[in-house]
């Protein structure tokens, strides 16, 4: 119908001028100064750098195209500098200090060949059970596949509309068992490329009513090493975040852990441990004493970035690595086993250096050459000695890293990898889970995560 | 509620989502999908499918922000509905008076062709609308994208009609300006 093409790509415009225009507010008029325009002078160099380090459309994969995270380009109250994370290469204090810079920038759909997996087939059924993707960033590591159980048709459902024309593609996934954990529970499925991991929401959803019944489920020594923890005091809230910003004044130390093991030896004799009394609307720990087992666990789905395991003075062990929006798994240990837990820990605790956000390595490098499959890049300029600088050889066959770099054919650019795996004798990195672009402005190193 | 504690809901497949949503966002809804169809049943109807889109749209879709998403989805919703409607219905409302306004700007014809041009449109309709000034921002959103008649946008911002009326002439041609600059020309 004549006109509706403009009309309906105004449909698409940024969500924040969709906000700022919301029926029935209050409209105040000002007059003389643009304020806006002062905003942006004095944000000066960042808004530059921004400008910058953006130097394509920056894309994300979608299943939905219109994602309401769409933003023209600025760089706003979201820059977060935060100097107390250092680089986290084999030695820690390698790299100079540099900022994370949060960009809003716009997003355009992936192409459908650039789509990764776990964006194409978000769930599937295999032997009348359902299974939902777990996390759908991060790949299952070949290692921690026990062995194949069988195969399944994927179909494509996408929802609310089929923006690539694809509704009802499918393909078969090979599903695999995961080391240490019930496939009625949670499985890996995917091709030869890529597998990531899948849960059965029906049964991970509800916790097992005994902590003996979840060891049955879950070899939780081998799936989530201990090996960090913070202490808290006073009130501890459980949030979305789960993080110290909501109370850091409730932080006593953040501890280096040895010998976790014997954490899980005293839980796992807790059979009887019955889940405990807590409502789904509970935000806020009754005890005013806890630590909180910071946890990464690729089988689980939480390869890079942290979950929790709560262990309460007055005898709870709460934890979110089955889902972290589940709230539902609390067992009742007792205060003696608590008290025992959280004695051992302090008595095999170091005090740790900086907070764990991440397990995962990084490097920070100019591309000096251009391969099919990979880039080679110098970390001389983020080294804090240049004479340390090495040359990196970063393997991009990966969906993920493959599709950021799409259109890069000029070296000198500045990348920063995210990676699992320690480089091998030859500097070469073959685990890469993510890539940003990164710029240098004034002597300080700014990488840009959109 | 707040919005991430709804979007909990949504994860935890709780039903209250739905009802938190139309407490929280069901006016808003309906003002979106009754400024294009004009019909209090048919908005309805229409409110209801966001609910359904919504619903199986979180998650795996997790919004940063709750209002828009959904506001976007109705609006979708509202427009595929309108083109059901009888060429009497669609001539109703403020979308058809929108519709002949925008005419202006750019030329109608839509195909699988047009997408990239549309990209680059879009992107020109962004920094236009950063680089306004904020009323008439919110005059421009509050005309094309939520429909809101001439009068009310008038009585809320303060300004006659007149003012409106001009205001929206002015920017539709600045707007095309913007286009012709990107090679969008009629």
């Amino acid at each position: 119908m004549k006109n509706e093409r403009l009309f309906n790509i105004i449909g698409e415009i940024d969500d924040k001028y969709i906000e700022e225009a919301v029926p029935g507010q209050k409209h105040e008029r000002k007059r003389g100064i643009s304020w806006a325009k002062w905003g942006a002078v004095a944000a000066g160099a960042a808004v530059v750098a921004a400008a910058v380090v953006i130097p394509l459309s920056v894309r994300n994969s979608a299943v939905l195209p219109n994602d309401s995270a769409v933003q023209s380009e600025s760089i706003n109250s979201t820059v977060k500098p935060d100097n107390s994370v250092k680089p986290d290469t084999d030695d820690p204090d390698r790299y100079k200090d540099f900022t994370s810079v949060t960009v809003q920038a716009d997003r355009l759909p992936w192409d459908w060949e650039d789509l990764t997996l776990s964006a194409i087939f978000w769930s599937f059924t295999f032997e009348d059970r359902e299974y939902t993707i777990s996390n759908r960033d991060e790949e299952i590591g070949e290692d921690w596949l026990e062995r194949s159980i069988g195969e399944c048709e994927a179909v494509y459902t996408p929802a609310p509309w089929d923006y690539y024309g694809k509704y009802g593609y499918t393909e078969t996934l090979t599903v695999y068992k995961i080391k240490g954990i019930d496939e009625n529970y949670i499985v890996a499925a995917g091709n030869d490329k890529e597998k990531y991991v899948y849960c059965n929401k029906g049964k991970t959803d509800t916790p097992p009513d005994t902590l003996g019944k979840l060891f049955e489920i879950y070899d939780l020594p081998s799936l989530a090493e201990l090996d960090f923890f913070t202490e808290y005091e006073g009130e501890v809230r459980l949030d979305f975040y789960l993080t110290e910003q909501n109370s850091p004044d409730t932080v006593i130390g953040r501890y280096d852990l040895k010998n976790g093991d014997e954490i899980w030896r005293i839980l796992s004799e807790c059979k009887d441990a019955k889940l405990g009394d807590y409502a789904p609307d509970k935000k806020t720990f009754d005890s005013e004493h806890c630590v909180r087992f910071t946890v990464f666990s690729e089988p689980l789905g939480t390869a890079a970035y942290s979950q929790d395991i709560f262990i309460t003075d007055d005898g709870y062990f709460w934890t979110n690595i089955f889902g972290y929006y589940n709230y539902n798994y609390v067992y009742d240990i007792g205060e003696d086993i608590a008290q025992q837990i959280i004695s051992f820990a302090k008595s095999n605790a170091e005090t740790a250096e900086r907070r764990r956000l991440s397990n995962r390595r990084y490097v920070l490098g100019t591309i000096t050459e251009i391969g099919d499959g990979y880039v080679v890049i110098d970390d001389t300029i983020a080294c804090k000695n240049p004479n340390d600088g090495t040359t990196f050889k970063v393997l991009t066959d990966k969906t993920v890293i493959r599709r950021e770099l799409k259109g890069i054919t000029q070296t000198g650019g500045l990348l920063y990898f995210e990676y699992r795996y320690k480089a091998d004798e030859n500097n070469v990195i073959d685990s890469a889970t993510s890539v940003n672009f990164a710029h240098i402005e004034d002597g300080k190193i700014w990488v840009a995560y959109c | 509620m707040d919005d991430n504690e709804i979007i909990a809901l949504y994860m935890d497949r709780s039903e209250a989502a739905i009802s938190e949503t139309e407490r929280k966002y069901g006016k808003y809804c309906r003002y979106i999908a009754y400024g294009i169809l004009h019909d209090g049943e048919e908005a309805e109807e229409c409110v209801n499918d966001t609910y359904l889109r919504v619903w199986n749209a979180i998650p795996p879709h997790c919004p940063n922000c709750l209002r828009t998403f959904i506001g976007k989805i109705t609006r979708g919703l509202a427009l595929n509905k309108r083109e059901k409607l009888s060429a009497k219905k669609r001539g109703e409302g403020q979308t058809a008076l929108a519709l002949e306004e925008l005419g202006e700007c750019i030329p109608d014809a839509h195909s699988a062709d047009n997408a990239a041009e549309d990209i680059v449109i879009r992107d020109t309709l962004n920094r236009f609308l950063e680089n306004l000034p904020t009323e008439s921002r919110k005059i421009f959103v509050r005309r094309y994208w939520y429909l809101s008649s001439i009068k009310e946008i008038a009585d809320e911002f303060g300004l006659k009609e007149s003012k409106v009326t001009v205001t929206l002439f002015r920017l539709r041609a600045k707007l095309k300006a913007e286009l012709e600059k990107e090679g969008i020309v009629i």
